[in-house]
């Protein structure tokens, strides 16, 4: 069981300044809460103190400074040495999200739904406890949807926990419960549990 | 015939080093009007050397270039540090940006009056620190300048694996831990003390390191990244430098030689306002709308 917090009187006063939670391994755990309400202010500040155990994924899209292929941002990807990037989960999902048919296009001239992909085969193939998915299906089609939902379910069965930000969870198709904290009135509060 | 040879040699290395502190700050910080000069590394080291030199007249001592290096390097090296610490906290580069223009501002002016209270009280001034040139290059300066850029190449080529990790963008260099402390204090010390050292020895090229690296960036070095730009390109700016000023030695005007530093920064001022004019919106000047 894994217990994320955060402790600090400076942080966040509308969200509260002592906040945690648990998660088990295999478990998927959805955050909710109103518009502007302080989810991804509190999930960055628990994926910044605990970096060894969590990969994320922004809401908002990677910035680039050199205009590059994909074949070639994903060559340097797979080449910086970190033995922490698990090779086989990313070819697997370049080829899930049918990125390997755009090898040569340019960065600069993805659609936000193929830039939201390349996102997630970089943040997903890095081996970690817990992945952090800050409203992962924006911009995607129906068909991305449905891989990512997929390769969701894959890594929940390898004992990976996940906690997702998200508003329309109709896309998960997972065959187990999903839980939900909310927060509300500045804390957070156990919500429903439903089966998708 | 070994004056021209360390003259040359100097203005190549000159314009390699600004053009690499210039490609570094902008590859940090994503923003291509992000340099030395418009962050107020030019104002600060001239600052600094304006302050060393009225002290060391104070005192009665005989101004020397190693004293200011002996004292400079390891300021500089700390002003590299804060800044990179400012860096990783605040990242608002804009904001940044616009404080480093300023702060020219205030000591081009700061500057001015020095040098006229120092030509009232008939002291002597470094009039022509504020553009840059190469009439008393020697072959110290080419062994100081050498020493700077082989540093810059050798930190960039044991850090090469986290510069291509960072160009990848944030999201990915943050999940995979990279070390953002020690790769953006290697460029803000490289900046900060190679612009120190240039100033130091030759004056202020002011927008040398904003345009140098937007050139290297519109060859076609682009496809090799920052490879390319760190050394085909830096290395072409160097070529660059040391033709303007031949140019200058070769046709002084009425017996005068005209500064480079004057002929480069009145280029580079103008090519800033060009692409501030052809930016229609904030998002244009931003190094992520390349195409």
């Amino acid at each position: 069981m894994y217990k994320l917090k955060v402790n600090d009187p400076n942080f966040l006063p509308h969200v509260g300044c002592n906040v945690e939670f648990l998660i088990n391994p295999g478990e998927l755990l959805t955050l909710v809460g109103e518009n502007g309400v302080g989810k991804t202010s509190l999930i960055q500040r628990f994926c910044r103190e605990n970096t060894a155990l969590v990969s994320l994924t922004e809401q908002k899209t990677a910035d680039f400074f050199y205009d590059r292929t994909l074949g070639r941002i994903k060559d340097i990807f797979l080449n910086s040495n970190k033995s922490d990037v698990n090779l086989k989960s990313f070819n697997q999902y370049w080829n899930s999200f049918k990125l390997n048919t755009k090898q040569d296009r340019f960065q600069s001239s993805l659609s936000g739904g193929e830039a939201q992909a390349l996102k997630l085969c970089f943040s997903l193939s890095i081996t970690r406890d817990i992945y952090v998915l800050d409203e992962p299906s924006q911009y995607l089609d129906d068909y991305s949807k449905m891989e990512l939902s997929n390769i969701l379910n894959q890594l929940l069965t390898t004992g990976k926990a996940i906690v997702l930000i998200e508003h329309d969870t109709s896309w998960i198709q997972i065959p187990m419960s999903v839980s939900a904290l909310e927060i509300k009135g500045g804390s957070l509060i156990k919500g429903r549990t439903w089966n998708t | 015939m070994e004056y021209l040879v360390s003259r040359l040699v100097s203005s190549f290395f000159v314009g390699t080093i600004l053009s690499q502190t210039g490609s570094l700050i902008q590859f940090s910080t994503r923003n291509l009007l992000a340099s030395p000069s418009t962050l107020g590394f030019d104002g600060l080291s001239v600052l600094w050397i304006l302050v060393c030199h009225s002290l060391l007249i104070f005192i009665n001592m005989d101004e020397s270039i190693g004293i200011l290096f002996v004292l400079g390097v390891p300021t500089f090296v700390m002003v590299g540090i804060f800044f990179s610490s400012l860096m990783i906290r605040h990242k608002n580069i804009e904001k940044l940006i616009f404080m480093g223009l300023t702060f020219n501002l205030l000591v081009g002016a700061v500057f001015s009056l020095w040098q006229f209270l120092f030509v009232a009280f008939n002291l002597s001034f470094p009039t022509e620190l504020w553009f840059g040139h190469f009439r008393f290059s020697d072959m110290n300066g080419v062994v100081i300048l050498m020493t700077v850029e082989a540093l810059v190449l050798a930190g960039w080529l044991a850090l090469k694996n986290d510069f291509a990790l960072l160009s990848l963008g944030d999201l990915a260099s943050k999940n995979l831990s990279l070390n953002f402390n020690k790769l953006y204090s290697f460029i803000f010390i490289s900046i900060s003390v190679g612009t120190f050292v240039v100033i130091n020895l030759f004056g202020a090229f002011s927008f040398m390191g904003l345009i140098f690296p937007i050139l290297a960036r519109k060859l076609w070095f682009k496809h090799f990244d920052l490879t390319g730009e760190l050394v085909f390109g830096a290395a072409c700016n160097g070529i660059l430098l040391m033709g303007i000023d031949l140019l200058c030695y070769y046709f002084p005007i009425y017996g005068a030689e005209v500064p480079v530093g004057l002929i480069v920064t009145a280029v580079g001022a103008v090519s800033l306002i060009l692409i501030l004019w052809k930016s229609d919106n904030r998002l244009e000047i931003l190094a992520n709308r390349i195409k």
